[in-house]
């Protein structure tokens, strides 16, 4: 018999299929996990950034000349905090990924890759899920607008999704080579946050600092969420060939990293 | 079939590189029963583990032409704080088998009751190995890889599952690693011995048991 038979046999006919099946299948898992059976660790998707955006309302009540036209205070933390979410959730977990899950590999048809995407998927639902619902409060309340470009907002959580998941490949290897590395990634989570572009806009920064801060790819990506959210902001900031190049070269040694991890992983 | 070209496994751990298999090459036929004999820390689990597919070779080649099972033994392949219940679900999705006939057959089988729906963390390791034992059979492999396991559980779901395993041996085969000599006799017809990162056949199990008690007591002396 050979091994598309008996492959076949085992219900399936080819990688994709396998592929599907085995994601589909750790989605009900994750999804168990997180949010099933007595645990409702799934609400502090929405709760968290709730908590903080309300705090950010509040301490902004009044406030209403803000010189940025329909940029106000709350949407901006709702759009900053949620995409930031999104790259928080999936760098934090990039050092996890496997602790918990190496008997996932016991399988030999479930992937590292399989692993981190159903994870991923599971990010950005709660993302858009959460984002949908703050952005409707802040709506709601008048402390908003809609989004003025919503395709553009969507569009912009895909790409930090994009850039984030290849970049999380990376810092899996990382992670699994260099113990002393996997401390530090937490810490680096946080004080990279007021430099990633979250929580301002790159036409507030004075130029010699910009230079530099068009570096960091989150910056555009800020940028184009922000140009989905708000009428009075642009895409000068946005270069998508650069954000493009970033996430193919990440992904590339990100894969070819993941692969010199399942060489190198030990199952005991 | 089952194929080792020119297998080697090296382990790299903190100071040292193991080489725990060294340039090994066999064949595993369909209705073949293998029981692999060796000492503590010779490389059974690394054998498996690798027939399996769960680990990959640092060098040489592996193919596989039938389905094999993962390795069942006390190393989980469970998820901790899932229960019973839903891991086994989980492999059924992975395997492309019905979620519902899969955990109707470990109900039957594994005989946990109500522990089926309680995290796999409360489980003994007899428990566990009789849940790993249960969805394997249901999964329906070709080859199974057995890991140290057949001791567990009392008089009864041992003869149960020794029943299972001759059904599936004679359809398709049987890897086997365990310190009892009894056990192996039981189940496996071809004996060998994993010694020195090197795998020696021998065409009964009674062989490779003595070719392994002679190499123990050879480390006595």
């Amino acid at each position: 018999m050979t091994a598309q038979a008996s492959q076949g046999r085992l219900g399936g006919n080819g990688m994709l299929t396998v592929r599907a099946r085995v994601i589909w299948a750790l989605l009900m898992r994750e999804m168990q996990t997180r949010f099933g059976r007595n645990n409702v660790g799934f609400l502090w998707i929405v709760i968290e950034p709730l908590l903080l955006a309300s705090a950010i309302a509040a301490l902004h009540a009044g406030d209403t000349k803000h010189g940025n036209g329909d940029i106000r205070p709350v949407p901006f933390m709702i759009v900053g905090y949620t995409v930031f979410y999104l790259f928080r959730a999936i760098v934090n977990r990039a050092e996890s990924a496997m602790h918990g899950n190496t008997p996932l590999l016991y399988h030999r048809q479930v992937m590292i890759l399989d692993v981190l995407i159903a994870r991923a998927i599971i990010e950005i639902a709660g993302v858009l899920g959460s984002a949908t619902l703050l952005m409707s409060i802040a709506v709601l309340l008048d402390a908003a607008s809609p989004p003025a470009r919503p395709l553009f907002l969507i569009l912009a959580y895909f790409v930090m999704l994009a850039y984030v998941f290849t970049l999380s490949l990376l810092l899996m290897a990382a992670c699994h080579f260099s113990t002393v590395f996997a401390k530090l990634i937490h810490p680096l989570t946080y004080l990279s946050l007021p430099i990633t572009g979250g929580f301002f806009m790159m036409r507030w920064i004075p130029v010699k600092y910009r230079d530099i801060l068009e570096w960091l790819p989150t910056t555009h990506i800020y940028e184009l969420a922000r140009y989905g959210q708000f009428q009075n902001a642009n895409l000068d900031y946005v270069d998508p060939l650069f954000i493009l190049v970033c996430c193919l070269v990440q992904g590339v040694f990100g894969l070819i990293a993941l692969d010199r991890v399942r060489q190198h992983l030990n199952l005991h | 079939m089952i194929l080792f070209d020119d297998v080697t496994k090296v382990y790299h751990l903190r100071n040292l590189n193991k080489r725990v298999l060294n340039r090994i090459s066999f064949t595993i036929k369909r209705g073949e029963s293998i029981g692999v004999c060796g000492a503590n820390g010779a490389g059974k689990s690394t054998l498996l583990r690798l027939i399996s597919g769960v680990e990959r070779p640092t060098e040489g080649r592996i193919e596989r032409g039938m389905s094999v099972s993962w390795p069942i033994g006390f190393a989980s392949c469970f998820i901790f704080s899932l229960s019973g219940a839903d891991n086994v679900r989980f492999i059924a999705r992975i395997y492309g088998r019905s979620v519902e006939e899969t955990l109707a057959f470990v109900e039957d089988y594994a005989e946990l009751g109500s522990y089926l729906y309680q995290p796999v963390a409360t489980y003994s390791a007899g428990m566990a190995a009789r849940l790993a034992f249960g969805v394997s059979l249901a999964i329906d492999f070709d080859c199974y890889l057995v890991d140290e396991i057949t001791a567990v559980g009392d008089e009864r779901f041992r003869v149960k599952s020794e029943e299972a395993l001759r059904a599936r041996r004679d359809r398709g085969s049987l890897v086997m690693t365990s310190h009892s000599a009894e056990t192996l006799r039981a189940y496996c017809q071809r004996g060998a011995v994993l010694y020195g990162g090197t795998l020696a056949f021998y065409d009964t199990v009674d062989e490779a048991i003595e070719v392994h008690n002679g190499l123990q007591s050879l480390h006595r002396e």
